[in-house]
Parts: structure tokens; sequence; C-alpha cells
């Protein structure tokens, strides 16, 4: 079991593998290879759909799968923090200059700023967008088995590229506990309680300097036993992901379906009176 | 934050595409300078560890300003060099994506960024530490703001050429308003110097090797190496 | 420093599998790791070397394994001097278990490390499997899918130990085996590193500091002081020489203290190993 997370705002990493591993639900018995098929589906769809309507529904659709997994919504909501600061921050300023018909006004300095309509719409719509593949994808990764994740990531992963995704995946538990336990110490002696953005600075930055320490000792120590023990490049892997299902296929081709509809309504002749 | 990190969605397909190539390009070159496509097993096993060690230090609340989550790449740059941080920092986009820290479809703009940063704090760092002899704070706290200063303005840049999804305005308004952003993130960027000032100074007293600052202890392989007379 | 090595066992032997001979290791740093190292190693016996820490005794072992080369000096194993082309042979003959167990596992699962090596030396998958079973079995344990960051202290050694087993090695090389395990665990590591000596021929060389596990174990120990080896003998005379284990900065087993606080010492009896040894001498 994980520890409990040190951000109730960041998804870690720990407390994800932990909902993969030990929840059992019908989401987590879809095959992983079709979970991650869908997830570039959703990724599509968030690109290509303009209509605030179907980013609606796309969203909907995405939390209903997350609820299907029987994962926790209130969590999931804690996490949707960063990527509404992330899409707040990029468009805050669009919601006051797009053109178009004015919501609201005030005046700040001598300067009339107007909240307008396609301001307004571009940040809802750029927030469904993004809500709906971090919702997809969370769901995605806390109902897929670590070693399920490992061999998806090495078969689409060009090397070495796979090589690092995976050492680095396998460690980043390690690395964040090492962090936690850091943090945990610096708690106990009522570190929290230091005052002073210098010296909180300092402290902090003594911390992530200490992180990055232990972390070139860890990988002098992996390296050896990597060595050690004759690696030529390639790790292995015994956990094999079964072959999709007729239903696994299906599930794919209606929802490429509505992809293709979607993209030829996009871009070439509108089908669903976009 | 002292990044812009692009969510799904705020690009069409054809830029995603575009900026996924160019990312794709640059790492090419990379790896090709790691040894073709085959990293030695130290090399794996650093660039591994920066990864994670840079996903568990994103998690850090400094509790200063509210509150401040920093992603340290130009100190990825100046500990690993622009080729193996370039590979680092395109995985940790990956992670980053999962979990919706950076859309997916992202990776690459996200990535583009993420190396100017590890490219210009590696190098920024050699001239000032190296070059100008410069204290290791402000030389870390310089490799660090130059790198995020210019990363934001690259950030204004592709969002500006790309423009936002939905958005109508010009490209010339899109970039005033970048410009805005650019600012606070520059200003953010700052206070990361400041933390990879302190780092740096840190790390040049209990692992000077790390920041190139002597001859490596048991860590052949680190790529790059300062050679620069240790700092009494 | 010239070492000056006090042999307690007896006449020397000639049929080493492991001769290290005269080796001297600098790091780049500057710090010296190990200075005319003389040690050997044997068919089919458990040896320590006991020393504190820095004392060389990694550095010593991480030459056996062709890890590090010395800067002087020489590293025979089953007869071949080890460099850089033999240095893969080597490794199928040396198996290393490092004192970090986490830093070993980086596989995502267990049956997935235990293969590792198997694979990296050419088997199959079937037959990498089939080693990687019986290694398992060895060390005894089940839990074949879990991912490690689940594992338990103990269960990491365990898998570790199994992943370098599962190559077959002719050598094991320990460092400090059981440092931060539970006593259970700690007494399972034992009995396993008896077990690959008494049913499956492999010489055991343990790095420890802990002198009640070397009393307990080894068939030979020794010292390492300053990267040296500066006594080595049977562990009844080596580890009852309260000067020497002193002038190492070690301690005496609790065995031997008790044994000599006890006054049995001049009774002329032998000098017991264990605490079970001694609780029978004294019943007898």
């Amino acid at each position: 079991m994980s520890r409990k997370s040190y951000s109730r705002h960041i998804p870690d990493f720990r407390l994800v593998t932990h909902y993969a591993e030990s929840r059992t639900s019908l989401v987590h018995r879809i095959n992983p290879w079709t979970k991650a098929v869908l997830l570039v589906f959703v990724i599509l769809f968030v690109i290509i759909i303009q209509d605030p309507y179907l980013l609606a529904i796309l969203l909907v659709a995405t939390v209903a799968f997350y609820a299907a997994a029987r994962l926790p919504l209130t969590l999931l909501l804690g996490w949707y923090s960063l990527p509404v600061f992330f899409v707040l921050t990029l468009a805050v300023l669009f919601v006051f200059s797009e053109p178009g018909r004015q919501l609201a006004s005030f005046t700040l300095l001598g300067t009339r700023i107007a909240l307008t309509e396609n301001g307004a719409l571009l940040v809802v719509n750029l927030l469904m967008r993004a809500l709906a593949a971090v919702t997809f994808s969370l769901a995605f990764f806390m109902t897929t088995r670590y070693t399920n994740i490992a061999v998806i990531a090495s078969k689409s992963l060009p090397k070495p590229l796979d090589n690092i995704f995976l050492l680095s995946y396998r460690f980043t538990f390690e690395t964040s506990d090492e962090v936690a336990d850091v943090l945990d110490a610096m708690r106990s002696r009522s570190g929290g309680l230091v005052k002073g953005v210098s010296r909180q600075t300092k402290m902090f930055a003594g911390i992530i300097g200490l992180a990055f320490v232990h972390a070139f000792e860890r990988a002098e120590r992996i390296a050896k036993a990597m060595e050690a023990r004759g690696f030529t490049g390639t790790f292995p892997m015994t956990e094999k992901i079964p072959r999709m299902s007729y239903g696994d296929y299906a599930l794919i081709g209606l929802v490429a379906l509505a992809l293709a509809i979607v993209a030829y309504s996009r871009y070439f002749n509108n089908l669903i009176g976009w | 934050m002292a990044h812009v990190h692009l969510e799904d969605g705020s690009f069409t397909l054809f830029w995603v595409l575009i900026w996924s190539a160019l990312a794709a390009g640059l790492v090419s070159i990379a790896l090709y300078r790691q040894g073709r496509g085959q990293i030695p097993t130290r090399k794996l096993a650093i660039a591994s560890m920066c990864v994670a060690v840079g996903f568990a230090a994103f998690q850090i609340e400094i509790p200063v300003f509210g509150g401040v989550h920093l992603n340290l790449t130009p100190l990825m740059g100046i500990l690993v060099g622009p080729a193996l941080g370039s590979l680092s920092v395109l995985t940790i986009n990956v992670f980053s994506a999962a979990i919706g820290h950076g859309g997916w479809s992202m990776i690459g703009a996200n990535t583009l960024v993420n190396m100017v940063e590890v490219f210009l704090g590696f190098y920024a760092y050699r001239f000032l530490r190296g070059y100008a002899k410069v204290e290791r704070f402000y030389s870390g706290f310089g490799a660090a703001a130059i790198a995020l200063t210019v990363s934001a303005l690259v950030a204004v840049l592709i969002v500006s050429v790309s423009e936002i999804q939905g958005s109508t305005q010009t490209r010339a308004q899109t970039m005033a308003n970048m410009l805005v952003l650019a600012i606070a993130n520059i200003v953010m960027g700052l206070f990361e110097g400041v933390v990879t000032g302190y780092i740096v100074s840190f790390l040049g007293k209990v692992r000077p090797d790390l920041i190139g600052e002597s001859a490596p202890a048991r860590t052949e392989g680190i790529e790059d190496r300062l050679e620069v007379a240790a700092d009494v | 420093m010239e070492s000056d090595i006090h042999h307690l066992a007896g006449a020397e032997r000639d049929d080493a599998i492991v001769h290290v001979d005269c080796v001297s290791h600098r790091y780049p740093d500057g710090t010296e790791g190990i200075h005319n190292m003389c040690f050997s190693v044997y068919p089919k016996e458990i040896v320590t070397l006991c020393g504190p820490n820095g004392a060389g005794k990694s550095t010593l072992i991480e030459h056996i394994n062709g890890l590090m080369m010395p800067d002087k000096g020489r590293v025979r194993v089953f007869g071949m001097d080890i460099d850089k082309k033999n240095v893969s042979a080597i490794r199928k003959l040396v198996g290393l278990v490092f004192q970090d167990a986490d830093s070993q596992l980086f596989s995502p699962t267990v049956m997935d490390d235990v293969m590792f090596g198997p694979l990296n030396l050419g088997l199959t998958v079937e037959e990498a499997r089939k080693r990687a079973e019986w290694a398992l079995d060895v060390v005894g344990m089940k839990e074949t899918n879990k991912i490690p960051h689940y594992l338990s202290g103990g269960q990491k050694r365990l898998v570790a130990i199994a992943g370098i087993l599962a190559m077959k090695p002719r050598i094991l090389v320990v460092d400090e085996p059981t440092g931060d395990l539970d006593p259970s665990n700690a007494k399972r590591i034992e009995d396993i590193l008896r077990s690959l000596r008494d049913e499956h021929g492999i010489s055991v060389v343990i790095a420890l500091h802990d002198m009640d596990m070397a009393a307990r174990l080894a068939d030979r120990v020794c010292i390492v002081r300053g990267g040296s080896v500066i006594a080595e003998g049977k562990p009844e005379d080596i580890l009852y020489d309260e000067k020497l284990l002193r002038s190492a900065g070690l301690e005496m087993p609790m065995v031997a203290k008790l044994f000599t606080d006890l006054g049995l010492e001049s009774r002329g009896v032998r000098r017991p190993l264990s605490l079970e040894q001694l609780t029978s001498l004294m019943k007898n």
C-alpha cells in the first residue's frame, strides 16, 4: 500500500499504482491494449472536437469511465487542480481579449476590460478538453497493472527511451518515498515552522539537492548491479498481455467510427451540424 | 510555475504533429550523441534516476509565495548535460502527461521548451562557472534564470505560431497575451534560479563532482564534465 | 601500508578458485580503496571479510567480480586473470549481491528480475524461466508476480540473491546480507547461504561487520583494515583474538565474550562459535 501522497493536488504514482494493483472492476478487466488505444482516441477527440456540447459529452463519458472503475471522485477533483491551473494561466487573458459579444465589463486603471462570450467559451472548451484527457489518462493508469504498463511502454517506445521509462518508472516509488521521508524528518524537527522566504528556500533547496545526490548514488549502484548481471540493453518481461477479444475490437471499432465521423465533419464535410 | 505547460486540445492536430516531429528530431540527435541509440548502462541509470528525482522533486511544495513547485530542468542540464538531459525531460513529460501535468499531444511542444531549458542551463552554467569564474550560487542562479527566461519566450513563440485552438485572435494578439504570461513565468523563473543557485551551492559542498568541479569519484561516464578547479 | 597477514589457519593451500594477488586500487578522487590486498577463495567454503565501514571490503568484492579493475596486482578467477575481454565470462562464475537490495531489483516483477541474468547470458526464455523458478525455490520466495516496490526488506534480499543464483555462479559474493533485516529474515538468509555451500557446492564470500554472524557461518575469517587483509584463519582463532579485533575496529562476537568471561577458556574445551554450542557445552 503506498503512503499518503504529500500533495492533494498532484497525482502520486504510488497511489495510482495502488489502485491499479489492489482494486477490481469492469474497467480493470478491460484489456490494457484496448484502454491504451481508447486513450489515444480520447486525445484525438479532444483535439478534433470543436463543439462545446460534444466536448461536454466527451468529458461526462470519461468521468463515467473513471467512476465505472470504482475510483474515488473526490481524489479526481483534487487532481484536477493542475490541469485547471495550466489552462487558466494560459487562457486567463484570452477571456478578456477575445473578440465577440461582451458579457460583463469593468474598468481597471482607466482601461475598460470586458469579459467576452467567445473568451469565456474558449476557456470552457479548453478546460473540458484538458479535463477529459486527464480523466481518461488517470483512469487508464489507475486500472492497469504496473507490469502491463511496462509491457505497453516497452512495445510502444523506441529504444532506449523504453529503458529509461522502465527504469525510472521502477524507481520513482523509492525516490518518492525517500523524499517523503526527508520531508517528514524535517517536519518532525519543526522544520515547517521556519520563517522567512530565504530560510525556507535554502532548506528546501537542501532537500532537493540531497534527493539528487541520492539519485546519482542510486544510479551508480543500479548500473553496477546491471553490469554485474550482464545487462545487454533489454529488460526482459515475462508478463504477456492477452490478445484483444472480439468485444475489445468491437469497442475500438465503434469509437474509431465515431472519431472518423467527427474528423470528417471537422475537416471535410459537416455531417453533424458543427 | 516556472514553465508554460500546455494541456491537450490547446493546439490543432497540424501543430501537434509539427512540434512532435521537431521534438522527435532533436531527441534523435540527442540519442545519436549518446552512442547511436545505445546508451551506456551508467548513463541509462543516471538519466532514469534524474527522471525519478525530477518527478519526485516536483511534488515538493516550497511554502513561499503561496506554494511553489519547480521543474528543475536547468539543474538537470547542469548535472547531466544537454543530450542526456533532453532524454530525461522527454521521459518526464511522458510521466507528467499521464497525471495531467501537460497533455499527451503536447509532449512534443513541452519537450521543446524543456530542451531549451536543459541546453541553456548547461551551457550558461559552463560559461559562468567555467569561463567567467563566477561563484557557484550566482552561476546556478544565472544559468537557470537565463534558461527559464529564454524558454518562456520560446513558449510564447510556440503558442503564438500555433495559436490557441478556438481562439479568433490574430497571431499578434495571441503573442501580446502570451508575453504578459511570459513575464509572470520569468518572475517565477527568477525564483527557481535562486533555488537552483542554492542547490548548486549545496552540491558543490557535498558532491562537487556532480557539478563537474573535481575529478569524478566513481561516476565515470557522466557526459560533458566541466574542467573547473575546485572552489575551496 | 604493507600488509602483514597473520595466517592462523595452518599452511596455505594451492587450490584457490579466486586469488587476489597484491591488488591496489585508488579512486579517481585520490582515496585509496585497497592496498596490497591479498585474498583467496577456496572451493565449497564460506569465507567472511570482517571489517568496519570504509575498511575496503566492498572495494575488494567489486574487484572479484570485475566491476573494478586493479591499478596494481592481478585478480585470478578459476585460473583467468580478469581483464576487460573476459569480464563477461568472469561474471558468469562470480555473482555479486550488493548491500542495497532495492537497487538490484529493476524489473517489473520478481520473476522478470530473476530471469534478467539468465536472459542476458543468452538462455532462451523457457530455460531462463526454469532457472528463475529453481533459484526462487532455493530461497523460498513464492510471490513471483509481485512488483519489487511491494516486497518487504527481507523479500527484496531473497529476490536479489535469487537473481544471482539463477546465473548459476560458482562463487557468490554478498555484501552485508542481513544488515537491515529482522532476526527471522536474517536467520533465513544465513540458512540459505549455508545450504548454498553444503547442497550446491557454491563458495560464498560475505562482507560484514556482524561478528556473531561470522562466527556462526564462516569456515574462514579474514580481517580487513585500511584496505588490506591483516589476518585470516579459522573463526575459533580469529574471533577470539580480542586484541586483533579491536585493532581493526571490531568487537568480539557475543559467544566469544561469554565463553571468555565465564572462564571456560582455561578449561581447554573447544571454543564455541554459536550460542547453541556454548549452551550445549555448559550443559555438558
